[in-house]
């Protein structure tokens, strides 16, 4: 059956790559906020999210290096290359018996091309195909009906991580987490380097914020109470200190990033 | 703890902008790539580089207001390529190359020793990817 995704152009290509190029076994094209547009069969959906997020994960850090335009593994027995194109990531994983210019071509013009072709026609019909889907399956599973204006509000699929910042009035900040424990450490709050907080307070001059959302990078989420360490900036800065019991809510542990933005009242 | 290395500390000369930090013991291995890394820090476009094991690490960077993020950068590299490479089963990473608009990183790992050399984005990598890669025939 022919779906809205399988039916856009990306899709199409995406598909044909195998046949122009065998040794290209697996291939995929994605947006900057972690929505997959196209991949091949031989790909599952879960390994495709896994896929994305993990390379969200080095994406959210690349703005030191100015957000990533080419990403290269080479592996003794393969290799896989990401390359930027407008908003989105095409992902190929090759054998290394592939032919360099072949996969240069298909990577750096033939899929890019059609990418920024389809972006110019139907600036929207990525997004558009991908409602519809999200639509048509919350009414094949009985939810309560919705009208199609309101479904079109939040296009973008809960279980992939944005990694690009799309909320310009929230200041979203990533942090490495630190475990913190001990008698006096309330089990309900996370403390926040101080730095951050002090720039969070400036752009809400009077407005009050005593909360936080954490989002792990796998989507989890929770909303608690924060403090802002008061230490040397060197020690805190980029850090975050979650106690046992919320680090288990967001499955995550030491040494991972989360998302972190102020719940304003 | 962390320590600064001072100039007459290095092996060779450093221009006096530069932040070395090293910490912990240096196995052979360890010292052997040091001293290379030393020698590709003076190639044209080279920004730095980290080098680090379980036990010991240096960060050699120009830009010292980016250490931390140019350290945290090049962990998640590290760790999220790998998964990457097991999702699609390549087993035994030779090198992964990051390219951003403004400044492209280079990441091996020789034996346990995580390599990440920062260059701008016209550098040449090729010589100095196989000048690492020669530590990992021995």
């Amino acid at each position: 059956m022919v779906t809205e995704v399988d039916s856009n152009p990306i899709q199409t290509i995406i598909e044909e790559i195998k046949n122009i190029s065998p040794e290209i076994t697996n291939a995929l094209v994605f947006k900057n906020n972690g929505q997959t547009i196209a991949y091949t069969q031989t790909i599952t959906e879960t390994q495709t999210k896994k896929f994305v997020a993990n390379f969200a994960s080095i994406a959210l850090q690349a703005a030191a290096i100015g957000s990533i335009e080419n990403f290269t593994i080479q592996a003794e027995d393969g290799q896989i290359n990401i390359v930027a194109v407008d908003d989105c990531f095409l992902a190929t994983v090759s054998s290394l018996t592939v032919k360099p210019e072949i996969l240069k071509s298909l990577t750096q013009v033939v899929v890019p091309t059609i990418v920024r072709l389809v972006n110019q026609i139907e600036p929207h019909s990525i997004n558009q195909s991908l409602k519809t889907k999200e639509v048509e399956k919350k009414i094949n599973d009985d939810a309560p009906l919705i009208e199609k204006e309101e479904a079109d509000v939040e296009p973008i699929l809960e279980s992939q991580p944005p990694f690009e910042p799309f909320l310009p009035k929230t200041p979203i900040s990533q942090f490495m987490v630190e475990k913190i424990s001990g008698l006096l450490v309330p089990a309900d709050t996370v403390r926040i380097d101080g730095e951050v907080v002090e720039k969070w307070s400036n752009i809400y001059e009077d407005k009050q914020f005593n909360s936080v959302i954490i989002e792990a990078l796998d989507g989890k989420k929770t909303t608690c109470k924060f403090r802002a360490i008061k230490e040397s900036k060197n020690n805190a800065k980029g850090i975050i200190q979650i106690p046992e019991k919320i680090l288990q809510t967001l499955q995550t542990e030491k040494g991972k990033l989360v998302i972190v933005r102020p719940v304003i009242d | 703890m962390l320590k600064q290395k001072t100039n007459d500390q290095s092996a060779t000369e450093l221009p006096d902008t530069t932040a070395v930090i090293s910490v912990g013991d240096d196995s052979p291995m360890f010292v052997d790539l040091a001293a290379s890394l030393v020698e590709i820090r003076k190639l044209n476009g080279i920004m730095g580089y980290i080098l680090r094991n379980n036990t010991a690490a240096i960060i050699d960077l120009t830009e010292q207001d980016k250490i931390m993020e140019y350290a945290i950068l090049a962990n998640q590299i590290s760790e999220s390529s790998s998964e990457i490479s097991k999702q699609f089963n390549l087993t035994d990473i030779k090198s992964v190359l990051v390219e951003g608009k403004t400044v492209k990183v280079l990441c091996m790992n020789i034996s346990g020793n995580q390599i990440s050399v920062f260059m701008e984005k016209t550098a040449n990598f090729d010589s100095l990817m196989k000048r690492i890669q020669q530590y990992r025939l021995l």
